[in-house]
């Protein structure tokens, strides 16, 4: 049940995206994320992240000049998500490079010197809070506050050499985020659109090796996804990325920064058990680099997901206990796994109720306590919250104000 | 069974032996490093790689290992000691450039910097 209403949530906002960017150090930025999960979910997700680059560009034009004759690395992110509260959603996530590496430095012709490196980058945590939600106009806006924490390790070598900035695998420096989600659906949730702003400002590194400052990075980014079947979704994004010069001891460093303007085809595929696999390809249509940079040609992002109910990974821990226990059913209408969600958490906060589970097919509401509880308040409760029961029938206006998904009376008419 | 536990033994043994790193530095005397001169070809490069600064790190103390470092650009060695390396960089770099070189042994370190400039 659960999937059911990840997968409508995700539908809505899904913004798969992580934006590689070549010869930067730490973590390729991301940009996006999923609108905040239900109180107590758990999500983990693992991504892969494919990046190569070798045109270099000048302004935003293509040079005949070139240096390295291409830079790519392979990079894997594992991210947790978690629903404190209704509101509130906390993430953490942690990269790794496989392998990062500049290839071939051209102008030494008699030889092929690489650079490379592998191993930990960036780490974040993160809090989202649900700021502003309409289910009846399926809007929601949610600010994000993430802090990057430089774990891995800054001075990583290759043989007797220190790797420069570019090419370690640790942007050796903390970073602050700010970022607004801001999502709409269509037509019954089955078309959504986003939009993701983000300033992200990174802390002046200040080392015995280096006084180096990354410059600032805003993001803009508009997505369309579309709920192709209930295991299917596809989407379109369209993302604006501006990075500022770096500053290194003082010093401006003019072949840095720039603009690129993307293009992000993406699919997510649903699976049993609250899997899902999603796949999204970053391809830019407008580079403009200051001065003269190695720019990037595509990255491809692979990753799977898995959600999990804690609450009902709680109660089945103390499944024989609740085997003693008396039972009770009622029938109660819904329609999705956001109802579920709604009847259960309703049926727990009445006292003596020690476990509550709404079956979708059944509509049963079964109940198990240890004394006597108030029926009849629960059925109260369950009605004003839009749920028709065998008891009481909902008030059209609590009614009205469920989430479009949870419109139960206009599949039952039907 | 016997015969091939036995081979199991012996394969075993081997490799434990074969495992052991042979240790060379007793057999060096070392004193503590010093750095008699870090000298460059070039102080300026001409951004773009074509023609590298080569940078030569002369130091005495025995048994040396050589860490090179900067922060932006391209250090690569050249020979196998690793006292010598060439730098180059990118229009990346321009300006003013410290690698600083550090020689090590078992009695310690010391570093010596040089300034290139990329132009």
């Amino acid at each position: 049940m659960l999937r059911i209403f990840l997968l409508s949530l995700i539908g809505l906002a899904f913004n798969f995206q992580i934006l590689a960017q070549c010869c930067a150090a730490g973590n390729p930025s991301s940009d996006g994320g999923s609108l905040g999960l239900p109180k107590n979910s758990l999500s983990l997700s693992a991504s892969f992240i494919h990046s190569y680059s070798d045109t270099y560009f000048i302004g935003n034009q293509v040079s005949d000049e070139n240096y390295w004759k291409s830079s790519k690395f392979d990079f894997s992110l594992v991210a947790i998500n978690y629903g404190l509260t209704e509101k509130i959603q906390i993430s953490t996530e942690i990269g790794y490079f496989i392998d990062k590496m500049n290839h071939n430095l051209v102008a030494i012709s008699d030889t092929i010197i690489n650079k490379k490196a592998s191993g930990l980058g960036d780490a974040t945590i993160g809090i989202q809070y649900h700021l502003f939600s309409n289910k009846q106009q399926m809007l929601n806006i949610a600010p994000m506050v993430k802090l990057t924490l430089p774990v891995g390790q800054f001075d990583q070598m290759d043989g007797n050499i220190v790797l420069p900035i570019d090419i370690q695998p640790s942007s050796g420096s903390y970073k602050l985020n700010t970022s607004l989600l801001i999502t709409k659906g269509f037509f019954g949730s089955k078309f959504s659109a986003s939009s993701f702003l983000s300033a992200e400002f990174s802390q002046e590194i200040n080392t015995d090796r280096t006084n180096h400052k990354y410059g600032n990075l805003y993001t803009a980014s508009f997505n369309v996804n579309h709920k192709t079947s209930d295991k299917l979704s596809t989407g379109l994004g369209l993302n604006y990325q501006h990075r500022k010069k770096a500053i290194n001891s003082g010093n401006i460093i003019e072949a840095s920064g720039g603009t690129y303007i993307r293009v992000q085809p993406k699919i997510s595929y649903y699976l049993k058990n609250n899997y899902s696999i999603n796949t999204a390809i970053n391809i830019p249509i407008y580079r403009y680099v200051n001065d003269y940079q190695l720019t990037n040609k595509y990255n491809f992002v692979f990753g799977i997901n898995k959600s999990f109910d804690l609450k009902s990974m709680k109660s089945q821990v103390d499944y024989n206990i609740l085997e003693a226990l008396n039972e009770q059913t009622l029938f109660v209408d819904g329609i999705c796994g956001m109802c579920k969600d709604r009847i259960e958490t309703i049926a727990y906060k009445v006292k003596n109720i020690k476990w509550a589970e709404w079956d979708l097919e059944s509509k049963s509401l079964l109940l198990k306590y240890e004394k006597e509880f108030d029926l009849n308040k629960l059925a109260r409760k369950l009605s004003k919250a839009g749920h028709d029961n065998a008891i009481l029938k909902a008030e059209d206006q609590a009614y009205n104000n469920l989430h479009s998904c949870c419109k139960y009376r206009s599949i039952n008419n039907h | 069974m016997k015969s091939i536990l036995f081979s199991f033994a012996i394969l075993a043994l081997a490799s434990f032996s074969s495992c052991e790193k042979e240790d060379t530095s007793s057999n060096v005397q070392t004193e503590f490093p010093v750095i008699d001169s870090l000298v460059a070809n070039t102080i300026r490069v001409q951004a773009g790689g074509e023609e590298p600064a080569i940078l030569n790190c002369y130091a005495t103390g025995g048994d040396l290992d050589y860490v090179w470092e900067v922060d932006l650009g391209d250090l690569f060695t050249t020979n196998g000691s690793g006292s010598e390396v060439q730098y180059t960089a990118s229009a990346c770099c321009l300006g003013e450039r410290e690698i600083t070189c550090t020689v090590s042994n078992n009695k310690g370190d010391v570093s010596e910097s040089i300034v290139i400039t990329i132009n």
